[in-house]
């Protein structure tokens, strides 16, 4: 009987420890990005500046969230931004026809999110066509949903009642702005269920390998529906963050959101390859890009480096991702005779 | 005979149905509107709204039917219009402009197709990234007023703006003599044998010894010079170049490719069919142009006519398997038989 | 209520696939509590068998009786659920995720709240695989693991059906090292104390003497015998297996047999020497000349197929050199190797060999399409031409040069796939079970085929896992086993039994 072991856990090859640890980068970079802007713009490190920082990422982190669930189980929804205009609209709509209804028209943009969710959600799980044709015919029909509702009108800071500014921008815990408590608990409470629920760890194993999830009897379609039914409930509320934040809501709110919110999740560390990332990540990719954004502004960025910016980012991580895997193929097969 | 017959049917299902559809909708807008059957009106304002997405929609099939994706070709019509903006302004003679911007068009387009065969990248999340790259070097290039009637010299717009006796816009005969290129190209030439191969079967393709990679990069390359084509005739039509250009033309003509009859997944579809489904989206929008139905809400309908097209499968499969249910009600198949 | 302690009886199992057939009339039993070897060549039946067990088909005449009790799974949960297991060699697991929640996806342990209980989970899948004897972390992420840990991982999920009656374990073995094997003994053993009944199919003969309880021995789809272990020799065991006359099929061989003896090395039309491709095979070095038939023969999975790929420049290569016509050649890519006159039939026609949505001339002219192109414009006159010239020689019974091929049966099929690489008269012609599913007329005639093209010089390597093919038709014969050239055989001195015995034995 020799010591060692006869089947051993092997030795943590650097891509697995990037893939194990992806959320730690995104949190090192902010680290750095920080310091160079901290260095760069007098300005940048005042807390109240940081604050800002934070507050704008919030909603982004909700969307973040939202599409991270989706792309994990191998799928893509880019009709988040119409989503979430529509909401926020027919939500603030009915908040000015209903002036003294009070916090349960909340439910109306989220309820409009979950029936987008399921309209996309039953075309991509049942339907079984791309996610990309789907939800970009879906991106165009919620837009024009909302024009058709609208009617040449708009939502003006008038017409918003105080208890839903108050929501947003008020602080219930004297200090911390209810934005902020309203996304950290969200990014919380889509983890908790991503970690510890069955349906959570279905979604992140049909993204993983969706052949073995339908030969071990998984309920792929429902977990898919699923999921896109959560991304268009929390979009549903990001939209009614995001409206009550900005006050003024027109039909084409939020247009071209959606690369943000993707670039933020694949920055992130969430592949779109699927079965990887966590939303906490997604989140910390949100603040990312906007700290970026802040600091690009400070500098006196031309507003060109920033957009680019957020497509570099998307392509950047992306090859990261690409080549990771291709490292750990590598492995695999090298490990496969063992002579 | 009989047999041919039936076989021709088969073989072309899906374009006589669209062009069918086609039929339909010219009858219908001709009721909705009497204005509609004058051959001008169709011809200008067909080029109008559709000359600038049919072009983009012949670069689009050919990446399609490979089986990719490329979401930033309208960003680089943007980066082409303000691009031959400024050289107009700059007084560049329109024919070395046009070498200029159709070399860097293309090239942008090989830019994506090499990063995605390289790293083995995902293409609707890597052309998604170089969209907003190619916005910003459109707002660099362009600045964020664009350029207006005034920069352009005559030369630079004769394509888009002029007509032939009057009547026939030039760049309609532009887009005749794309479609008949393209059609050659893949119908009738080696290169597009070879995209259907590589759609339908890349490894059997590598196997049969093709070099894959060249010949997805390459389907790139010709996206961008397709864009690059477009932009030309876009600062004819409209005479203004700005950094957020056709900035939504994208649902229109992905919608064109799939109710031509092309699959995401890649070889399949005529071009054909993309020339019968740009003549009924057309119709469809020239249609409700006429009856003034709002930007948004075309939009909308749009959007919809993409998802049916894309479903059509999808329920054809469904049929297929009542069908098999209804003719063998007791033996129930086996999980895994072939 | 189960009869003499009986676990499975399998009575009189019958399974065809499109014509042909894959179980004959197969019937023996498994005894509860036992370890019971399933061996046989390629094709003799196994695979089909297990999948008829698991639910993943359905036998066309016969019937399975669990415990006394009959069965007829219409998918792997159903026998799941009543403790009949399958284990197979490609480990279908979550690569992103960490070991215990592979082993427990689907039936995380859950808390009185409702939420997944994680701690019991890693608890658990510790305890599962200290009983297994692997020292891994639960933790650890599968795709970070080699392909033997990740059969445990399988394991480890097998284990965890409450009732495990039957457990099926597919060519375990294959990929693990001499230490993980023994591990794998020792657990099946002590399943096999506790009353579970399991299947075992394994082609290394030798490994099963003092493991195996009984062994059954299927040859072409039909049962041959079913002993006790101690009743049997190695010997024996290949006799049964391969046990028929060579004249059964292909008459006798008119063909010229190749003298390969004042040959020099330098005269070989291809020669290889150490080669080697990472995780596939190594060390592999042979020569064959023009003219001459080299069968190479082996079981599945030892790495024909991937040497094979590796000198058509389809997988990368390590190590080794590769000579053409006594000239190195720096493999790169098939387009390149095509160049050089090599060309490879794949073994999985239908997904390597052909494109399905196809006609049947485009796919015959795809190789050579760019050679009879005229500026870039397909030669429509010429391909046909060259339509009509193979379909003729090899009569390809089609309806036409534009059908598409996937109305064409199996055997005209695989002449698209010859035609195709005549067409560019190559020097190395390497097929990869060529006559695969095919009816037996179509076989006479593709062998004819390659026996002419050997008359015509070129260089054939014929990987076959038909052991009467392969001594009909090989000048030579080459035996791979787990990645390594074992044996060579000339014509006269090779025999069934010897190549299997090389085949099996193989290296660890």
């Amino acid at each position: 009987m020799s010591d060692t072991p006869l089947v051993q856990t092997p030795k943590l090859h650097w891509s697995v420890v990037i893939l194990k640890n992806r959320v730690m980068g995104v949190l090192l970079f902010e680290a750095l990005i920080i310091v160079i802007f901290s260095i760069a713009a007098r300005e940048f490190l005042t807390l109240s500046n940081l604050n800002t920082i934070f507050l704008n990422a919030c909603i982004l982190a909700i969307l973040a969230c939202a599409e991270a669930v989706v792309i994990i189980t191998r799928n893509y929804d880019v009709s988040v931004a119409s989503m979430l205009a529509l909401a926020a609209f027919v939500g603030f709509d009915l908040i000015k026809k209903f002036p003294n209804a009070g916090p349960v028209l909340i439910l109306v943009p989220i309820g409009i999110g979950i029936v987008c969710g399921l309209i996309n959600g039953s075309i991509v799980a049942y339907g079984r066509v791309s996610s990309v044709f789907v939800t970009l015919g879906g991106l165009s029909i919620y837009r024009g949903i909302v024009t058709i509702y609208a009617r040449g009108h708009q939502i003006e800071p008038k017409d918003i009642t105080d208890w839903v500014r108050d929501s947003v921008t008020g602080s219930f815990i004297p200090g911390i702005s209810n934005l902020a408590i309203i996304a950290i608990l969200i990014v919380v409470l889509v983890s908790i269920f991503l970690r510890y629920t069955r349906i959570g760890r279905q979604i992140y194993a049909i993204g993983s390998n969706p052949d073995a999830a339908t030969f071990y009897g998984l309920k792929v379609s429902r977990v898919i529906l699923g999921a896109y039914v959560l991304c268009g409930a929390l979009t549903g509320l990001a939209g009614f963050l995001f409206a009550a934040r900005s006050s003024y809501v027109v039909p084409w709110f939020a247009q071209g959101l959606e690369m943000q919110v993707i670039g933020a999740v694949v920055v992130g560390g969430v592949s779109v390859l699927g079965g990887s990332g966590n939303v906490v990540g997604a989140a910390l990719g949100a603040i990312v890009l906007m700290t970026m954004e802040n600091g690009l502004i400070l500098i006196g960025t031309h507003e060109v480096v920033r957009q680019l910016l957020y497509g570099a980012a998307i392509v950047g991580a992306c090859i990261l991702d690409a080549s990771v895997l291709k490292r750990v193929n590598g492995l695999l097969k090298a490990t496969k005779r063992r002579r | 005979m009989r047999g041919g017959f039936r076989n021709f049917f088969q073989t072309y299902s899906w374009e006589i149905v669209i062009f069918v559809f086609y039929l339909l909708s010219v009858i219908v807008a001709t009721i909705l509107s009497p204005l509609y059957l004058d051959a001008f009106q169709i011809l200008y304002s067909m080029q109008q709204s559709m000359g600038i997405a049919s072009i983009l929609a012949i670069g689009f099939m050919m990446i399609i039917l490979v089986g990719e994706i490329d979401l930033s070709l309208p960003a680089i019509v943007a980066v082409c219009t303000v691009s031959l903006a400024r050289l107009s302004v700059m007084g560049v003679p329109f024919g070395l402009a046009l070498l200029i911007i159709f070399t860097l068009a293309t090239l942008a387009g090989l830019l994506n197709g090499f990063l995605i065969v390289t790293f083995s990248l995902p293409s609707m999340a890597v052309t998604l990234g170089m969209m907003g790259v190619y916005r910003a070097i459109a707002l660099w290039i362009g600045g964020y007023e664009g350029f207006g009637l005034d920069a352009f010299q005559p030369s630079y717009i004769w394509v888009g703006n002029e007509f032939i006796a009057g009547v026939i816009p030039i760049s309609f005969l532009l887009l005749v003599l794309l479609f008949v290129l393209a059609y050659f190209l893949i119908h009738k030439s080696v290169y597009g044998r070879l995209l259907y191969a590589t759609g339908n079967n890349r490894q059997a393709t590598y196997l049969s010894g093709h070099s894959i990679k060249r010949i997805i990069a390459s389907t790139y390359g010709i996206g961008g010079l397709m864009a690059g084509v477009a932009a030309l005739v876009y600062i004819g039509q409209y005479q203004s170049a700005r950094a957020d250009n056709v900035a939504n033309i994208l649902l229109f003509v992905v919608a064109c490719v799939a109710l031509g009859g092309f699959s995401i997944s890649g070889g399949k579809g005529r071009v054909i069919g993309l020339i019968f489904s740009i003549l009924l989206l057309g119709t469809i929008q020239n249609g409700m142009g006429l009856a003034n139905i709002r930007g948004p809400v075309q939009t909308l309908v749009i959007g919809l006519i993409l998802i049916a097209a894309i479903l059509v499968p999808t329920v054809m499969r469904a049929i297929d398997e009542v069908h098999l249910r209804v003719k063998n009600p007791a033996g129930k198949l086996p999980a895994g038989s072939k | 209520m189960s009869e003499n302690n009986l676990r499975l009886s399998i009575n009189n199992i019958t399974k065809s696939f499109g014509g042909i057939e894959a179980l004959n009339d197969v019937s023996f039993d498994i005894k509860v509590g036992e370890i019971h070897a399933l061996v046989g060549e390629n094709g003799a039946g196994k695979s089909t068998l297990v999948k008829i067990i698991t639910g993943l088909e359905l036998a066309d005449r016969g019937t399975l009786l669990l415990d006394g009790e009959e069965i007829r799974f219409h998918n792997p949960m159903e026998a799941r659920a009543e403790g009949v297991l399958a284990v197979y060699q490609d480990p279908k697991l979550f690569p992103n995720l960490d070991i215990a929640e592979n082993v427990f996806m689907g039936i995380h342990p859950k808390t009185k709240a409702g939420f997944i209980d994680r701690k019991l989970m890693y608890r658990k899948t510790r305890e599962v695989l200290d009983w297994l004897g692997a020292d891994l972390d639960p933790r650890a992420v599968v795709v970070s693991l080699s392909t033997g840990q990740m059969q445990f991982v399988e394991f480890a999920r097998a284990l965890f059906a409450a009732n495990e009656k039957l457990l099926l374990l597919d060519e375990p073995t294959a990929s693990l090292s001499p230490n993980e094997v023994d591990q794998l003994f020792g657990i099946v053993r002590r399943l096999r104390d506790r009353g579970v009944s399991i299947i075992f199919i394994s082609h290394r003969i030798e490994e099963l003497f003092g493991f195996a309880d009984r062994i059954t021995i299927l040859r072409d789809g039909a049962h041959v015998v079913t002993d006790d272990m101690s009743n049997v020799s190695k010997d024996r065991v290949v006799q049964y297996m391969v046990g028929r006359s060579i004249s059964d099929f292909y008459g006798t061989s008119e063909a010229e047999v190749f003298q390969s003896d004042e040959l020099s090395k330098k005269d070989a039309v291809l020669r290889v020497e150490r080669l080697a491709s990472k995780g596939e095979f190594s060390n592999v070095s042979f020569e064959l000349y023009p003219g001459e038939i080299v069968g190479m023969a082996g079981l599945v999975g030892s790495g024909r197929t991937e040497i094979a790929k590796t000198i058509f420049g389809a997988l990368p290569i390590s190590v080794g050199t590769v000579w053409i016509q006594n000239r190195e050649v720096n493999v790169n890519n098939p387009s390149q190797m095509i160049e050089e006159g090599v060309v490879y039939v794949p073994e999985d026609r239908e997904i390597e060999g052909l494109i399905a949505e196809l006609s049947v001339r485009d796919n015959m002219l795809l190789p050579s399409v760019l050679k009879y192109a005229v500026m870039g414009f397909a030669n429509t006159r010429e391909e046909n031409k060259i339509y009509d010239r193979y379909t003729e020689e090899f009569q390809i019974r089609s309806a036409g040069p534009k059908t598409k091929i996937s109305s064409l049966s199996g055997g005209n099929r695989q002449k698209v796939v010859l035609s195709k690489w005549m067409a560019l008269s190559p020097k190395v012609f390497i097929f990869d079970e060529p006559t695969h599913g095919i009816d037996v007329g179509s076989k006479a005639q593709v062998h004819k085929v390659i026996h002419e093209l050997a008359a015509q010089g070129m260089g054939i390597l014929m990987i076959s896992s038909d052991l009467p093919e392969i001594l009909q038709m090989s000048d030579r014969i080459l035996v791979v086993s787990d990645g390594q050239l074992v044996g060579e055989f000339a014509r006269d001195e090779a025999t069934q039994e010897k190549i299997m015995a090389a085949a099996v034995t193989g290296k660890r």
